[in-house]
């Protein structure tokens, strides 16, 4: 008999996790509809022009670019907070802890099996808040749709590899919900900063060239590199 | 006459403490009475003399986070108790630092720049800094078993370090791409410092580093003292089954 | 304000800080030595 590998081990896990969220839908669906609401309040506030030319009345291109890049990125960073926090609830409240540390697999194979079922999760929100995006805000993406989804990639990496550690983390304290933002937060803010730049310089109409040119593209690199390595290897050290 | 290990390290770390204050007091009288005012362009005139003790503690502050970060490595390859009371203890002191430039600046910048604050890559990376090593600090208030509390403080003090440079970069990009208002003026060109005014900086640099020392060695011993205390309370709830060897629980 | 007001008025904060942290160390390892007398001698 063939034991699986690394590679199929780490997907048969994120399967798991897939699977359990497919039946009890308790993860994607809150995070789709907090987005949902938080876009439509953000549609309330900004004050449209008639024509629905501009999403804000007396605003100059780059300025309403610059918003709705704000708006997009703030609605991922906390719906995939409330998601995250979630990662390791089956595995807490159900006792089943014990049964997932059993699993004959590297520790960095857990965390890369957590992080990417917080990765398809994020993606999700993504696929529907995009295009809610273009219908709310008169979002014209246009030949920037994909340098965007590139940028899209590169901070979910990140923010998946930082909020899936810090969710670990809080999974091991007394009060989860409270601690993670606290701890991601300041964390992320460079990603954060990084992805709502560039997005903005794509709504604006950038294309791949003013993207590899912004110093932007270096950092969400960087930290995608650094921080991603340095997750995975410390994260045994929560688990124990 | 032998001297006992522990008498030897509580009367080095008088001494560590005498020099940490003794200096400190010295660079006081350099910083008011030798250091010259410099010219009254904005920020400058008796203002200035913020900066002796502003850039000194922005110095303790990083020191201290480096000390978390190699502490919490430590830590995690050990196992020891010693170094995550180092990582604690560091911490603490590198978040009181980092709010007394945090208080400092503005003080400095609402004269000199005529705004409280400014979106600049040092104030900002500052900031964030920070916010950081709260978070760090409000995590070991929330465990009370000391070995979990060591080891999730650790890997959160370990990635939080590792976030500076790039938090600092990004800030720079993004502060390049949008500028606004005055341009903080660099205090130690714009002013031309001399030998006084170097002298006087240089002292409480020292100062600074050493009152970290003597700061971070006492909050250890107090961490080691709470140790102590929670092992023998916990020996006094269990006097049939002896000394206690579970791992002493701290606050 | 003057620029000398607000120099002291950094300065003070800064003393205010470093004092205060100082005395509550201060306060601390007084107490636990103390504590640790009492715990010693009841055993």
């Amino acid at each position: 008999m063939n034991e699986p590998g690394f590679v199929a081990k780490t997907l048969l896990l994120t399967r798991k996790d897939l699977r359990i969220e497919l039946r009890a839908r308790d993860t994607l669906v809150p995070m789709l509809a907090f987005s949902f609401a938080v876009t439509l309040l953000l549609a309330f506030t900004l004050p449209t022009t008639g024509d629905n030319e501009r999403a804000i009345a007396g605003a100059s291109a780059t300025t309403v670019a610059d918003v709705l890049a704000g708006f997009f990125w703030v609605t991922i960073l906390f719906a995939g907070l409330i998601g995250f926090a979630r990662t390791f609830e089956t595995e807490q409240t159900e006792g089943a802890i014990d049964a997932l540390l059993l699993v004959p697999l590297d520790r960095s194979g857990m965390f890369l099996a957590k992080a990417l079922a917080n990765l398809i999760f994020i993606l999700l929100v993504e696929a529907f808040l995009l295009p809610l995006f273009v219908l709310l805000f008169t979002l014209d993406v246009g030949s920037g749709l994909a340098p965007l989804l590139l940028v899209i990639l590169l901070v979910d990496i990140g923010f998946v590899a930082v909020g899936t550690l810090f969710a670990s983390v809080a999974a091991q304290t007394s009060s989860r919900e409270l601690i993670l933002p606290v701890l991601a937060l300041p964390a992320l803010i460079p990603v954060f900063i990084a992805g709502a730049d560039l997005t903005s310089d794509l709504i604006a109409g950038g294309t791949f060239g003013t993207l590899v040119e912004a110093g932007w593209f270096g950092v969400l690199i960087a930290f995608d590199v650094i921080l991603g390595i340095t997750a995975a290897l410390v994260f045994e050290f929560v688990l124990e | 006459m032998a001297t006992s290990p522990t008498t030897r390290r509580s009367r080095n770390l008088k001494l560590l403490g005498s020099a940490a204050w003794g200096l400190l007091a010295l660079s006081l009288i350099f910083i008011f009475f030798v250091a010259r005012e410099a010219d009254d362009y904005p920020g400058g005139g008796p203002l200035q003399r913020i900066f002796y003790f502003h850039v000194p503690s922005a110095w303790v502050a990083y020191l201290a986070f480096a000390v978390v970060f190699i502490s919490s490595i430590a830590y995690l390859r050990t196992s020891e108790r010693r170094w995550d009371l180092l990582a604690h203890g560091a911490a603490e002191i590198g978040v009181l630092f980092t709010s007394l430039v945090l208080i400092t600046g503005p003080i400095w910048a609402r004269p000199a720049w005529g705004t409280w604050w400014q979106w600049d890559a040092r104030l900002t990376s500052t900031l964030i800094l920070w916010l950081t090593y709260l978070g760090y600090l409000f995590l070991r208030s929330l465990t009370r078993d000391p070995a979990r509390s060591g080891r999730l403080a650790a890997v959160v003090g370990i990635i939080g370090f590792l976030d500076v440079p790039i938090v600092h970069f990004s800030v720079r990009w993004w502060r390049t791409l949008h500028p606004s208002g005055p341009t903080p003026a660099d205090p130690t060109r714009s002013s031309g410092l001399g030998g006084p005014e170097l002298l006087a900086f240089f002292t409480a640099l020292v100062a600074f580093t050493l009152l970290f020392a003597w700061l971070l060695a006492t909050r250890v011993r107090i961490g080691r003292l709470e140790d102590e205390v929670d092992r023998l309370e916990i020996e006094a709830e269990r006097p049939d089954r002896g000394p206690a060897s579970g791992i002493p629980v701290s606050t | 304000m003057s620029s000398l007001g607000w120099m002291i008025t950094a300065f003070l904060c800064a003393g205010a800080g470093i004092g205060g942290y100082v005395s509550t160390l201060v306060v601390r390892e007084r107490r636990l030595t103390k504590h640790l007398d009492t715990l010693r001698k009841g055993s």
